[in-house]
């Protein structure tokens, strides 16, 4: 079936139209869910509440708009993501979180660090989902979405520096996790040479 | 810079990652989906029920609409009299003023704009027309008006009585003589063919009041005075003698201390006012009598009435109660069903409101049961065996037995024994049904429309038996009221159908489907679940 015949007849209602676009986006939207969520359950329930939703609100989609339905969906699911930890993770940005003790540390290079590391991404996503909840949601805003702190701090009904601060925490703590395993592979590599 | 290092990583190895969900996410997605069908589903099933409701009440409307057209000439005659009573005050109002003709003949334009637009139209008046010359002519226009719409109904009162055995032949043969009387009436160039018309009526009391010394203009006036008393009159069915002699005259000696002059007329208040009697009573009279022709019609009357209504009736219900398999004993073999038959004698209260009908009653609700169970019973069969008692003897020096007699020996048996049960029950309930109702058709003879409502059943008394399938018993229901329901809610939906015997008396049937909210018996046994079935009701009503 030609894809726009497809999205064509998921915007009239098809059910069998809906679930071959499941079929054919769910895997990638899944990926999404997985960054905003704690766990690959919670990812689960995120991708169910969303495609409820991007079934609830497919009149919305204007095909004639250009706009491809993937990213419509993972517009609709990266909100509900949002939603889905506000409302299930209950976490909160506190404004005053700008005290960062060293914020240089965070721009100094990080010895033995190599942008060539390879490290699977299993382990990356399992790094971002060990992420508070807050700094998750920041960073996949920031990093993923490519959104600026202005535009997070409207999303999220923060300060932009709050945003800055939670971002940098973010970072922070993903670079102490990605430091023990650069050192490994660079020992690792030095042994084998 | 290591923090856009950091985010490289990240976006490049997870930016574009894909994961399958569990195949569970797609199967109760689906679920949910369809639910979400399922429900616009029945919303657009109940959407397109609802506009079905609201299209067969406008039809109805419509309906009544066509019927009550023929009518709206009754209601102009309503009109003309509503304007003939304000003409009435007019003239009361000139009357007690009666100071200066300036002032007279101001405040009769004040209150008699319509009267003199309605009089322009009709008249080709030289000069302004004064007050008390006015009245006559504009009250026998009136006239002429309401007796071409009266007439009309007259016709249809005419039908009616036909129809129905009144006696309104009187009526109807002065209402013929209306017509010929309203066909001829073009003033002011027929006046001599009405004046003949009126003197070959009512000669006698005619002949008595003419006044012949009277100048020409004033007869001619006069004759239109005797000509609107006597349509009235003939309109009314009021008797010659309640308004010929003393109220002609009356009117005559208006006429007479009525000059042409406005200067004469400022004198003649006592007249008006007793002229201004004359017609409030014929006005009421009028009333009384249109009231009649409109309730003879009766779509339109019934369209806007508010009545009470007190009725018999007698209903009866077959129904039947599904059991719930789900308590079973596997030692119980059950009937599928109960079969409940139920008569219903009790009263009714209706109070109309337009099509709609407030019903609310009190009764007597017999209901009998019957079904079937049986029971597989779990026994032990004692069996007689009798055993030859056998002893050895030596006979010839060899070993013999040789049987010394016989023993009962009694042993158990297992049986299964198979009790079938016709169990019968009746329960006895005051019944206060309450419905609403609507009337989608209403004609001369039949009304036909839909109720809706709910019933509450209180027992009063139950006997009979009932199957306890746990312990295979069965359980009287008069020694045990715990097993049934003392209070029991069911919902009703039916169709209304009302023959009118006559415009008090009629007889109703009401087809319904009832189903019971609530359990007729004991939760704990496999009867108890909702009832349902259809039953009808036979009423006699009788409007208040």
């Amino acid at each position: 079936m030609n894809p726009d015949q497809l999205i064509y007849k998921f915007v009239r209602g098809n059910n069998i139209a809906f679930q071959k676009l499941y079929d054919k986006y769910s895997s990638a939207l899944m990926g999404v869910c997985l960054r905003f969520s704690r766990n690959r359950a919670d990812a689960e329930d995120m991708l169910q509440e969303g495609f409820i939703k991007i079934y609830k609100a497919r009149k919305t989609f204007d095909i004639e708009s250009g706009f491809s339905f993937y990213t419509w969906a993972k517009r609709i699911m990266i909100n509900n993501g949002i939603n889905y930890c506000k409302k299930n993770y209950r976490y909160v940005f506190p404004d005053n979180d700008l005290e960062i003790a060293d914020p240089d540390s965070l721009n100094r290079p990080t010895e033995g660090y190599k942008s060539e590391l390879v490290i699977t991404e299993a382990k990356l996503l399992k790094m971002v989902q060990e992420l508070p909840d807050g700094y998750r949601t920041i960073f996949n805003l920031y990093v993923f979405e490519n959104l600026t702190h202005l535009e997070i701090s409207e999303y999220l009904a923060i300060s932009p520096n709050t945003s800055k601060s939670q971002l940098s925490r973010a970072r922070k703590i993903l670079q102490k996790k990605i430091e023990p395993i650069a050192v490994s592979i660079n020992n690792e590599k030095i042994k084998v040479s | 810079m290591i923090n856009d290092k950091i985010d490289d990583i990240f976006r490049r190895n997870l930016g574009n990652v894909q994961v399958p969900p569990a195949s569970s996410v797609k199967t109760s997605l689906v679920k949910e989906v369809s639910s979400i069908i399922y429900k616009k589903t029945l919303f657009c099933v109940f959407i397109i029920t609802a506009s079905v409701g609201v299209l067969a009440i406008a039809s109805g409307l419509v309906f009544q609409n066509i019927n009550k057209a023929p009518n709206e000439l009754s209601k102009d005659s309503e009109t003309n009299r509503t304007s003939l009573l304000s003409l009435n005050n007019s003239s009361s109002e000139t009357s007690n003023i009666g100071d200066a003709e300036c002032e007279e003949s101001e405040a009769t334009e004040e209150v008699l704009p319509k009267s003199s637009e309605l009089i322009a139209q009709n008249y080709d008046a030289p000069h302004k027309i004064s007050a008390i010359n006015s009245q006559p002519n504009y009250s026998n226009y009136l006239i002429s008006e309401a007796s071409k719409s009266d007439d009309y109904l007259l016709k249809n009162l005419d039908n009616q009585s036909k129809r129905s055995g009144y006696a309104f032949k009187n009526k109807t043969t002065e209402g013929k003589a209306l017509k010929d009387n309203t066909e001829h009436k073009q003033f002011p160039s027929n006046l001599k063919k009405n004046k003949n018309l009126i003197s070959k009526t009512h000669t006698s009391s005619v002949s008595n009041v003419k006044n012949k010394d009277a100048e020409p203009i004033k007869k001619e006036v006069l004759s239109k005075e005797q000509l609107n008393i006597r349509s009235l009159e003939l309109l009314t069915d009021i008797k010659c003698s309640e308004f010929s002699s003393k109220e002609i005259i009356g009117v005559e000696n208006i006429l007479k201390s009525n000059p042409t002059s406005n200067t004469q007329e400022v004198g003649i208040s006592d007249e008006l006012i007793e002229m201004d009697k004359i017609y409030n009573e014929l006005n009421s009279k009028i009333d009384n009598i249109s009231t009649d022709i409109h309730n003879s019609n009766q779509s339109d009357y019934k369209s806007n009435r508010r009545t009470w209504a007190l009725g018999l009736t007698y209903g009866y219900g077959d129904y039947s109660n599904s059991l719930n398999s789900s308590l079973q004993n596997d030692d119980v073999k059950k009937s599928t069903s109960i079969n409940s038959k139920s008569n219903y004698l009790g009263a009714l209260a209706t109070r109309e409101v337009g099509r709609l009908k407030f019903s609310l009653g009190a009764g007597i609700e017999r209901m009998n049961q019957s079904y079937t169970s049986s029971i597989i019973q779990h026994t032990q069969e004692e069996i007689w065996n009798y055993t030859n008692i056998y002893e050895t003897v030596i006979i010839n020096g060899n070993p013999t037995e040789v049987i010394i007699g016989q023993e009962n020996i009694t042993s158990l048996v297992d049986k299964e024994e198979e009790i079938t049960s016709d169990l019968t029950n009746q329960i006895d309930y005051l019944q206060i049904p309450f419905s609403v109702g609507y009337d989608l058709f209403r004609g001369s003879r039949f009304d036909a429309g839909f109720s809706a409502g709910v019933i509450y059943n209180k027992q009063l008394n139950s006997r009979g038996e009932i199957l306890n399938e746990l312990s295979a018993e069965i359980n009287s229901l008069r020694q045990d009221k715990s097993l049934t329901n003392n209070s029991l809610y069911q919902f009703q939906l039916g169709i209304n159908i009302t023959r009118n015997i006559t415009p008090k008396i009629s007889v109703r049937v009401n087809p319904r489907l009832r189903i019971a909210s609530s359990k007729q018996f004991d939760e704990l046994r496999i009867q108890s679940t909702n009832y349902s079935g259809l039953d009808i009701n036979f009423g006699l009503q009788i409007k208040l």
